[in-house]
């Protein structure tokens, strides 16, 4: 075991220093094992690639992105946004406050880390900036909240971790609630406390609403209804996660079209485009790494690396706290969807047999590569927001060590509390 | 700057709007209608398999596809220009096979066909090498350009 | 590398066979549990010689209708696949006679139509266009109708009410003309499906309805047994053709034993899956046969309408068998 899996590394060093996509080198790496081993024909790869793609459940995947990106440019953020502000008056650290919460209610419409940020921070950082929070903290900010995107239904890691383990799409996403909800309470502490000690304090009108509640309200409905039609299309047994997906399309569409007006159809066009390449890069990974773990599974790999693992320690707390340290890593470096795809398959044999829930394992999962998002050296969500406030990403690091800690402290509580994410799947199937 | 669309984007965004409105048909046709439809399902799984596979062509056009770029920028500035190069060729030579071993494996499928629909699988296969081709032929051209570029940096 | 000592496949070692076997269920289902008694009988017999590795859970087979495809090209050596994916792979199309249904009074004389002439003649069809051979056939159990709201004990309990089903056309007709609403749901949703009311009920095995524990969500099952689902054993060809005369002889025996133990497996799987539903407070409705009648007159006008599905002259052999 330990050969073929130093030349896995090997190969896979040598392919991403040739700077060869991700997807491909993997691709690359199953073909050589298949080469050498000779055990399967090449033409396995077809097989396996079609597998993966010819799903179903997948199939939510571009659905949840095309109708992030029509909510993103047809005026339903900038909505959110106005209506939050119109309820929060004058508080310390307001317009961050803001900011956490339009981020809530976004994740609950979109799939991702990266459109939450876009979205929301692409609004409210300039704003903070020109409110006197300073830039690295408006960046840290608005990444912190962006990593609500995936934990907080609807979410394309939650699909993807439903689909490799067999849990149910619609368990996973009623598992996030809680831990997304409790991430949101940590940030919103964070807030409080940094805003409070640099004074970044309420001058009487720093969050002066350029709106009354009630006419906020009125403009921003449609957008709070979203999240209402999407979780509620699927636990009222309207739908599946999948058709939900498709309903929040059409809905997005119909709103921003004829309600707003603020969707052009040359925009449309521009926003078709735009979520077929994000996900065609998420599906087109995901149909060539399964051949990669079918190729692995084949050699028994997973398994031998249960087995080496299991032979070191038993104990559930001790392995757990081992997988987030891992995946805390994999976060580092790798994007979210990619590491779902390799390391799933790797992990859950090691955990399943201890009688770990699989819903549970999932949340933890995701919450660790969720925090990815906001670590260097490779932090999608940081990368964005430092982009928006004109900023080097290095300078955000002092506060997101702040956040880091917090949402780690939600993480380990989650991690050693099974029931957080697993009590509401629960109340819902009695 | 407005740049042009590959060939690709427009055929994703058909297939993305066909899947579209099939998916909302089979909800209307279960929810309001009370009569689901067979074919819904089947077709957009179909279609679904010929979107990833042109849009990962579109994707290495607009090179987009997700890259671990911390490793590659270790590399010395002289040297990432080559390196890159050879990367290319390496992926051509991959989706190169698997264009060969996807018409292999489509043309045998032809004998089998769907369940609902009835259509023969090798068409629904054709999508792979179809993808895998066309992002061949998107290499190629990143891989002229970069000589290119290198000839007029020379000169 | 390290070495194996638990006696695994070694690649190097050509002396040793190994076989490969796939299938999508996890380790204790019955189905794996039948795949286990063919590795344990040739392991034994094979004075070491041969091996069987069993890949379950699908990380080979990702659905039924790929194990044709895994068995062709030699990725995988040995394994059953449904009847109707089977039809749909190799285009055979007699196997969809087993959709029709309450085409067969019970499971005896299934097996007496599917072991004689019948079987065979698929098993040639198959022969001659696929690079596979099929050894024999196995069955998962009788379909019955699993719902949300009240006890089916007539097709008009069934009205409107949404019942998930697999795609194919006679799975869909039958349930139609027992005047539900047939929804072809992913495999995948149900479970959810059935615990949020986007679908009433289902119709699959009844091994695999509790197997997937939908009782957990929905307390009414009715055991129509209106069709039996077949399972095809198939053997890629060059892999069977290149065991030595000593192997072959004891894998011939293996599929033997494979077939009558997997035929018991699914009996008491079935009567596992009904003592199970009733402990865990499922109302299990067993047809009377005046109920069952009506089942049947309902679905009387199915098989005629879709003789095109199945083939004229298999439907006729099938009727002339019956006779
Ligand atoms: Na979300
Ligand atoms: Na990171």
């Amino acid at each position: 075991m330990t050969g073929i899996l130093i030349m896995i590394v090997g190969i896979l060093i040598g392919a991403l220093l040739l700077n060869i996509p991700i997807a491909f080198a993997l691709a690359l790496i199953g073909f050589v094992i298949v080469f050498i081993e000779g055990s399967v024909p090449l033409s396995f790869f077809i097989q396996s690639t079609f597998g993966a793609s010819d799903s179903f459940s997948l199939l939510a995947i571009p659905f949840f992105i095309l109708a992030g990106e029509i909510m993103s440019t047809g005026g339903i953020a900038k909505r959110l946004v106005d209506f939050i502000q119109s309820m929060v008056k004058s508080l310390t650290g307001g317009l961050g406050l803001v900011t956490i919460l339009t981020s809530l209610i976004f994740a609950a419409i979109s799939g991702s880390g990266a459109a939450t940020v876009a979205s929301v921070g692409g609004i409210m950082i300039p704003y903070m900036i020109s409110k006197g929070y300073s830039k690295p903290y408006a960046a840290a900010l608005a990444a912190s909240s962006g990593s609500l995107g995936p934990i907080i239904p609807p979410s394309i890691i939650f699909i993807l971790y439903g689909v490799m383990a067999s849990v149910s799409i619609g368990d996973m996403f009623i598992a996030g609630i809680i831990p997304g909800l409790l991430m949101a309470m940590s940030l919103l502490l964070v807030n409080y406390f940094v805003s409070k000690k640099e004074k970044f304090e309420v001058q009487n009108n720093e969050v002066e609403s350029k709106k009354s509640f009630w006419s906020a309200l009125n403009e921003a409905k449609y957008g709070l209804l979203a999240p209402v039609i999407i979780l509620g299309g699927i636990y009222g047994g309207i739908v599946t996660p999948t058709e939900a997906a498709v309903i929040a399309v059409v809905y997005s569409f119909l709103v921003s079209v004829i309600i707003y007006k603020e969707l052009t159809i040359s925009q449309l066009g521009e926003v078709f485009k735009k979520a077929s390449l994000t996900s065609g890069t998420i599906m087109i990974f995901v149909s060539a790494a399964s051949f990669f773990g079918q190729v692995l599974s084949m050699e028994q790999i997973p398994q031998q690396i249960a087995t080496a693992i299991s032979n070191i320690t038993t104990n559930e707390i001790i392995i757990l706290l081992l997988i987030n340290v891992f995946l805390l890593l994999v976060g580092m470096f790798i994007e979210t969807v990619a590491a779902v795809i390799l390391f799933v398959p790797l992990l859950l044999p090691i955990v399943l047999p201890l009688g770990v829930d699989p819903v549970h394992f999932g949340i933890v999962v995701c919450m660790n590569l969720s925090l990815g998002l906001i670590t260097p050296p490779l932090g999608i969500n940081l990368f964005i927001a430092s982009k928006v406030a004109n900023i080097r990403f290095e300078s955000t690091f002092k506060y997101v060590g702040i956040i880091f800690i917090a949402i780690l402290s939600v993480l380990l509580i989650v991690t050693f509390v099974p029931e957080i994410s697993t009590f509401l799947p629960e109340l819902l199937s009695d | 700057m407005n740049k042009r669309t590959p060939i690709e984007g427009y055929v994703c965004v058909l297939l993305f709007a066909i899947m579209t409105i099939t998916m909302f048909i089979e909800v209307i046709a279960r929810y309001i209608f009370n009569a689901s439809q067979p074919w819904t399902g089947e077709l957009s799984r179909y279609l679904f398999v010929w979107f990833i596979f042109i849009s990962a062509s579109y994707a290495a056009a607009e090179k987009a596809h997700i890259k671990v770029e911390t490793i590659h920028e270790l590399l010395p500035e002289k040297v990432k220009g080559i390196a890159n190069t050879v990367g290319n060729c390496i992926w051509l030579g991959l989706t190169i096979l698997v264009t060969y071993l996807g018409i292999d494996y489509a043309m045998s499928m032809f004998g089998s066909t769907s369940i609902a629909l009835k259509i023969p699988l090798g068409i629904i296969y054709f999508g792979i090498p179809i993808g895998y081709g066309l992002m061949s032929i998107r290499i190629i051209i990143q891989i002229i350009k970069s000589f290119q570029s290198k000839e007029k940096n020379a000169t | 590398a390290c070495n194996d000592s638990t006696g695994g496949s070694e690649s190097g070692d050509d002396d040793k066979v190994v076989i490969r076997m796939a299938n999508q269920v996890e380790e204790s289902n019955f189905l794996n549990q039948g795949y286990v008694k063919f590795k344990e009988y040739i392991e034994e017999n094979s004075d070491g010689q041969v091996s069987v590795e069993i890949h379950n859970g699908g990380t080979v087979a990702s659905s039924d209708e790929q194990i044709v495809e895994l068995l062709n090209n030699n990725t995988i050596d040995l394994s059953t696949s449904s009847a109707y994916g089977t039809a749909s792979t190799t285009g055979v199309k007699g196997f969809n006679l087993f959709d029709m249904p309450f085409l067969f009074q019970d499971r005896e004389e299934f097996y007496e139509f599917i072991d004689g002439p019948y079987g065979d003649k698929l098993a040639e069809e198959v022969g001659e266009s696929q690079n596979v051979e099929v050894l024999g056939y196995t069955d998962l159990g009788f379909y019955s109708i699993m719902n949300g709201n009240t006890a089916i004990e007539t097709p008009e309990d069934l009205n409107g009410l949404r019942i998930r089903s697999s795609a194919a056309t006679l799975h869909v007709e039958t349930l139609s003309k027992l005047g539900a609403n047939p929804t072809p749901m992913d495999y995948s949703e149900v479970f959810t499906g059935l615990q949020q009311g986007t679908i009433d009920g289902v119709s699959t095995t009844t091994p695999l309805i509790y197997g997937d524990r939908f009782y957990e969500v929905n307390k009414n099952i009715t055991l129509t047994n209106h069709i039996l689902l077949p399972h095809v054993l198939m053997v890629n060809k060059d892999f069977y053709n290149s065991l030595s005369d000593d192997i072959k002889q004891v894998f011939d025996e293996a599929v033997d034993v494979y077939i009558e133990e997997s035929r018991k497996l699914a009996v008491e799987a079935e009567q596992e899956a009904v003592d199970g539903l009733i402990e865990a407070g499922v109302d299990v409705v067993e047809l009377t046969p005046e109920q069952l009648d009506l089942f049947k007159e309902a679905t009387e006008t199915v098989r005629e309408e879709n003789v095109g599905e199945v083939g004229e002259e298999n439907y006729e052999e099938a009727l002339e068998f019956l006779e």
